[in-house]
């Protein structure tokens, strides 16, 4: 289901895996965002396929977000002491309704199945992808969550090509992390092999319907995600 | 058109590194069953596996920018490789002090 979701909209799926394995299965939480690093890798893999296939991947994007939005994660966790979680949550969670308005506003060329053939703003891509990790460490969302909308509203890039290119990045930033959780002995070997098999299937599925769907209904599924998302926040906020 | 026929080979290389790491796993949930050791042996293979599927789809990017004669994405390419060695490199430092 996590890689069903995330390969369809470009996403890790550690928004549907973490709660799953943490609520349902009793796993650690920290263990359980190793075990949904390791998932994310593989689900990188297997859903950036079906975009490359069909040409929705900018590369130019993928390096560019990858090393600055590490950055930012160092940076956001490295000052998360100093800011209150909770009004940073709150205030998040207005800004993913804004976003979803954003995103469901109709754009002339949201159809469309191309990226921009320009190249990209390299100075946005840097700063995009430091408020990305910025946010993402501070928050604990994951980096697809931001990337996409910002790929698609301030880049100008169709929902395709975000996704795409968010689907075969994300794979990318997870290694890091997955990699210092695995030296700390956080990231239980044994039970990578099961997540990482159900996430592949999931996503090669997911990957397989996303291509093939309307701009349309992947902007409202995209929005039903941050919806859920943004209602967590301002709970986790006001309480 | 060009395009997508060199990508092409990313897709085969990426269906390449699939199979093989669901080959893996698969054995090593199979062989757990009846030895442990050989299971957690394999399974450690696996997400080895798995780990280097990023730099090599990186080192993939990076030649794909060569052969475009994109010199500043190659060179992003190559340090994002740069950055997961330096951090795999760190902690296995670490872990030995």
């Amino acid at each position: 289901m996590a890689g069903f979701v995330g390969g369809f909209l470009g996403l890790g799926g550690g928004i549907i895996l973490v709660p799953f394995l943490t609520l349902l299965m009793g796993v650690p939480m920290h263990q359980a965002v190793a075990l949904s690093l390791a998932a994310i890798m593989a689900n990188s893999i297997s859903s950036s396929n079906e975009y490359l296939k069909k040409d929705f991947v900018d590369f130019r994007l993928v390096a560019p977000l990858a090393i600055f939005s590490s950055i930012g994660a160092v940076c956001g966790s490295s000052v998360s002491q100093f800011i209150p979680a909770a009004y940073l949550k709150i205030i998040f969670s207005v800004f993913l309704l804004y976003t979803i308005y954003s995103l469901l506003k109709k754009r002339e060329d949201a159809d469309a199945d191309t990226g921009s053939s320009e190249k990209p703003n390299f100075p946005l891509v840097c700063m995009i992808a430091i408020l990305a990790g910025i946010v993402s460490a501070l928050t604990g969302v994951g980096g697809g969550i931001i990337i996409i909308p910002a790929i698609y509203l301030i880049l100008n890039y169709s929902i395709h090509i975000a996704r795409g290119t968010s689907a075969f990045t994300i794979g990318i930033i997870a290694t890091v992390g997955s990699i210092v959780y695995l030296f700390q002995g956080v990231l239980k070997v044994e039970n990578v092999g099961p997540v990482v098999l159900g996430m592949m299937f999931g996503a090669w599925l997911g990957g397989k319907t996303g291509v093939k769907a309307k701009s349309i209904v992947v902007r409202l599924v995209f929005s039903v995600v941050l919806f859920y998302l943004a209602a967590r926040m301002f709970y986790e906020g006001i309480s | 058109m060009e395009n997508i026929a060199r990508k092409s080979n990313l897709v085969r290389l990426q269906k390449i590194l699939i199979s093989i790491i669901i080959v893996l796993f698969a054995a090593c949930i199979v062989t757990g069953i009846f030895n442990v050791q050989t299971g957690e042996t394999v399974s450690f293979l696996s997400v080895v596996l798995l780990f280097l599927a990023a730099p090599i789809r990186m080192i993939w990017v990076g030649e794909y920018f060569r052969s475009t004669g994109q010199k500043k994405y190659q060179m992003l390419a190559y340090i994002v490789i740069a950055i997961i060695i330096t951090t795999a490199l760190f902690r296995l430092l670490l872990q030995n002090v």
